[in-house]
């Protein structure tokens, strides 16, 4: 061989090879650097497991701070100074958490693309386009720097980036290893960004597109028949009302209960005709969206201590890791135990020495769309009846393997300027108007009473939320608090015009004129908020219902989350009485459906007369006869009965709200098709339009019923016993980037949409995230369990250790300690030692 | 005596820059313990046998022994390997690094070899 090729020919063999392993092939990270058991896939990240001790130096402390992490992860902090508790706080949800943290930033600024990919683009867009960013930017520049919430804020970035420092890319989070990027500086704006996003996960929810699209291709008097408001539910979270809370001073017509829900269908459409729209044709926007929550809390008087307990188990989509990491924090101005969400420093959902607090969402209309017209250079809007400029920035959005895409983002006064389908809207949010909500939980976190807690809330903003109160001395509550829009019912029924100054807007003058009394921008005062204290039932819920009675003189929304969990919850606090711990946490996991219980007997009644000669039909409404209506995974007429109640609601609906060229309208809240049922057995909604004979109620049902057992002897055989409703219902959960493998294996659930342990659908991708229940006594006892972990590193120790638990509705005492010495030895899995630079 | 002090140098070469350096660390590596066998096919055999082991050692220390047992499985999930079919990604692994090792072994003992003749024998 020639000298030269015995020289050239492994250089360039091992230089193409190097160059081959060292670069990514598509969305598959290096070979050489994945592959590398020092480095890649087999190295686990900083935080996958415990060593039994640590000890640093953290040059933003000015204390020193232990931290001792027990069997389940669960850091119980101690800090010498209140001031550095944020910066642990850091720390310890960079160390678990950072992936889960930097891809929810990522989301807000519009950032996926640039490490996920042109797939990512669409997310990228919207969120852009939508103004969460720049609403968070704008929130974060006008704070008060000097509030010890901001400061706080600033520990918080110090103690994740104190993290980042000391972080070599072999102990990066698989994630990172996967996708091939670094970990980003954390900024304090960042958790601003995080609250933003879980404002739209809360409250960005809008029916007004869909209807609009009803009203071109509907009579006014079907749409007023099918979509009536909400004026009275059964079990509203405020029942007694608040005369003596809301003193309404101006002309209720306007806004109020009566006037407008009557006529406004008449108006016509903001778009005319059938048009396309990805919102308007989702057939369940007339539902809130299916994250939802349940609270309640009774006082010392209903309580079998005598000291008051509080639960709340919030109901968000299901993924791994999970949104909530569990801490003990304890500084000698605060001590504070609960639910942290990666990315802001405070407790959001928890207790402290004095009070406890959880939360729902409030199902509020807080997302309005104004159609808007725009000059015709683009560079200005018609508002009002005035040319107004548009702000309008270009954004370039760094795309991941090819260059980067260029959009637009316009601002009006009103809002984000978006479009749907070819049409401008102007949108108004009322979580554009916050950034701030750290502050609120600060606030709360160190709150002694209900004026503490109250006054915490004064300053939130979005999503809106009904907090439930309980305190140390037997005290119960609940505000709803939030900002809610001073705005014309006709709001939710369809988008407005920006042109029309006589529409209300919150700080339009149509809105200043309605309620000139009020806040001039255009928000309900804080004062008439719904609220209550110490009722005299002695306790309070919510269940994301509506909260108001028929009296309460302002429009807020025209239909809320269906009330039955709340009137289940109504069913066994009201019982006569004392409630302990234990039964708050039985309450958390029942599965009793209110709703199974008023339509199965309408299943039973339709067959009363029939003569039914098909075996599997006769033994499937046995089951249903012998059925107490609980959700239980080991019986059977829990899986007949949802198969029917989702054929059902389609059978009912589709033919009339289907098209054939499969074109789908928002379908009538479920409320409405219950009612038809209770209330109207012979209504011509249930006639099969496609029949020539004329259907009731009771033909329905059996034919729905008869096809629904059908598909179930399809799916599972002739022995109903292997129809139990373990094998037909099923929770799922994803790894937050749905990566295969990283989630968790399919698993039986028991409930269902209705039952206070919420389990909606069949195959069931939300419920509740996390079941607190605690007793506000001496000392305070509780107990808790997390859907998942403590650790978002897939595989790690912690990642969905309590997985089994919260599936088998068990839970974990809570540990609130007063000093390090509380947690027994055989407790402590790892102790950090966080020092100050001296 | 003498391959004995070379495989224990090759080893130390491949152990120290593997660890420190990853695969480019064995490819170094490699081409020293090449060039201490002055020869382009040893070299190859050498460094690519003691890099694989490394490899291996380490990805079986780490999967067995080690913190994140888990790992392996995980990571077979997400590329649809289940059961022993997870070792796969141990092997591909392993063949990184023997490729890694041998080729800078092949270089290394080439390398020398070209620069130890005399002027006369060279062709360039």
């Amino acid at each position: 061989m020639p000298k030269t090729l015995k020289i050239l020919l492994p250089v360039i063999l091992l230089a193409g090879y190097l160059f081959f392993i060292y670069r990514p092939f598509g969305s598959l990270p290096p070979p050489a650097k994945f592959f590398d058991p020092l480095r890649g896939f087999l190295q686990p990240a900083a935080g996958f497991t415990h060593a039994s001790s640590i000890e640093m130096t953290m040059p933003a402390l000015k204390g020193s701070v232990k931290i001792l992490l027990d069997r389940r992860g669960v850091p119980h902090v101690f800090a010498e100074r209140a001031e550095d508790l944020p910066a642990a706080a850091g720390y310890l949800h960079a160390r678990e958490r950072l992936f889960q943290m930097e891809l929810i930033v990522r989301s807000i600024k519009g950032r996926l693309a640039e490490v996920l990919g042109a797939a990512a683009l669409p997310s990228d867009r919207f969120f852009l386009e939508n103004g969460f960013r720049d609403a968070a930017d704008r929130a974060m520049a006008a704070v008060d720097q000097s509030h010890p919430a901001y400061q706080a804020l600033e520990k918080y970035t110090a103690g994740i980036n104190h993290f980042l420092s000391q972080l070599s890319p072999a102990d990066y989070p698989l994630e990172y290893k996967l996708l091939n990027f670094s970990p980003s500086r954390w900024e304090p704006q960042n958790s601003a960004y995080l609250l933003k996003y879980m404002a739209r996960e809360l409250s960005w929810h809008s029916s007004e597109l869909a209807f609009d699209r009803l009203r071109g291709a509907f009579a006014p008097e079907i749409l007023q028949e099918l979509f009536p408001v909400e004026n009275a539910c059964p079990a509203p979270i405020y029942p007694g009302l608040f005369r003596d809370v809301f003193i309404p001073r101006s002309p209720a017509p306007l806004w109020g209960t009566a006037g407008w829900q009557n006529n406004w269908f008449q108006q016509p459409p903001t778009r005319g005709g059938d048009y396309e729209n990805e919102v308007s044709h989702d057939r369940d926007a007339a539902e809130a969206p299916i994250i939802g929550s349940n609270n309640w809390a009774v006082g010392a008087a209903k309580s079998a201590s005598g000291h008051a307990i509080l639960a709340n188990d919030p109901h968000l989509g299901h993924s791994l890791p999970n949104y909530w990491y569990e801490v003990d924090l304890h500084a000698p101005d605060v001590e504070v135990y609960g639910m942290t969400l990666p990315g802001a420093p405070d407790v959001i959902l928890g207790f402290n020495r004095h009070i406890a607090w959880g939360a729902t969402n409030s199902d509020w209309d807080v997302l309005d769309y104004y159609k808007i017209e725009l000059e015709a250079s683009g560079q200005s809007a018609y508002i009002e009846g005035r040319n107004e400029p548009l702000q309008i920035s270009a954004e370039k959005i760094p795309v991941k393997g090819q260059a980067p895409e260029e959009i637009k983002i316009r601002w009006s006064r009103l809002g984000p300027v978006v479009n749907r389908d070819g049409v401008d809207y102007a949108m108004r949010w009322t979580g554009h108007l916050s950034g701030d909500e750290y502050r609120v939980f600060h606030d709360l976190n160190r709150a002694q009473n209900f004026s503490d807690f109250t006054a915490a809330l004064r300053n939130y903003a979005a999503p809106a939320q009904n907090f439930v109160y309980v305190d140390r001395v037997g005290n119960v509550g609940m505000y709803s608090a939030g900002l809610m829009p001073i705005k014309t019912a006709a709001r939710s029924f369809g988008a407005g015009d920006a042109n029309d100054s006589t529409q209300a807007w919150p700080g339009s003058p149509a809105a200043d004129r309605i309620l000139s009394a009020m806040r001039p921008e255009g928000f309900v005062p804080f004062e008439n908020l719904p609220h209550v204290f110490n009722p005299p039932e002695g306790f309070v819920e919510s269940a994301n219902q509506k909260p108001t009675p028929e009296n309460y003189p302002i429009f807020y929304n025209w239909s809320f989350a269906a009330p039955y969990r709340g009137v289940r919850i109504r069913e066994l606090l009201s019982a006569d009485r004392k409630i302990s711990l234990d039964d708050m946490k039985a309450a958390q996991l029942d599965v009793h459906s209110v709703v199974a219980s008023t339509l199965t007997p309408v299943i039973l009644a339709a067959f009363a007369k029939a003569n039914v000669t098909n075996a599997t039909i006769a033994a499937a409404l046995d089951s249903l006869r012998a059925w107490d209506f609980n959700f239980y995974t080991n019986r059977v007429a829990p899986t007949i009965y949802h198969t029917f109640w989702e054929m059902f609601k389609e059978g009912i609906w589709a033919k009339h709200f289907q098209t054939a060229d499969g074109k789908t309208y928002m379908y009538p809240p479920r409320r409405v098709l219950l009612a038809l049922v209770k209330e109207q057995p012979d209504s011509k909604w249930f006639d099969n339009p496609k029949t020539p004979a004329v259907e009731n109620l009771h033909a329905r049902v059996r034919e729905i019923f008869a096809a629904s057992v059908t598909s179930l002897y399809d799916e599972f055989g002739a022995d109903l016993s292997a129809w139990r409703y373990e094998k037909y219902h099923k929770v799922y959960a994803d790894h937050i980037l749905r990566l295969p493998g990283f989630g968790i294996d399919p698993a039986p659930r028991d409930g269902e949409d209705f039952t206070l342990n919420v389990a909606g659908g069949r195959e069931v991708t939300h419920g509740p995230s996390m079941r607190l229940v605690v007793e506000m006594g001496d000392p305070i006892r509780g107990y808790i369990v997390n859907f998942g972990g403590q650790s978002g590193h897939p595989g790690a120790p912690h990642y969905q250790d309590q997985i089994d638990e919260w599936l088998a509705g068990k839970y974990f005492p809570i540990r609130f300690a007063t000093n390090p010495q509380d947690i027994p030895q055989a407790e402590i899995e790892e102790t950090v030692y966080l020092k100050p630079k001296r | 005596m003498r391959h004995s002090m070379q495989w224990l140098l090759t080893i130390a070469f491949i152990v120290l820059g593997g660890i420190f350096f990853g695969a480019i660390g064995l490819a170094v590596a490699g081409a020293a313990a090449g060039w201490l066998v002055n020869s382009g096919k040893r070299g190859f055999g050498m460094g690519a046998s003691a890099a694989a082991i490394l490899w291996l050692v380490v990805a079986v220390i780490k999967t067995i022994g080690g913190k994140s047992p888990q790992l392996l499985a995980l990571a077979g999930s997400f590329a649809n390997l289940a059961g022993a079919k997870v070792w796969l990604l141990v092997l591909i692994s392993v063949l990184i690094a023997f490729f890694a090792g041998g080729l800078g072994g092949w270089l290394g003992g080439s390398l020398r070899q070209v620069m130890s003749k005399p002027a006369s024998q060279r062709t360039m």
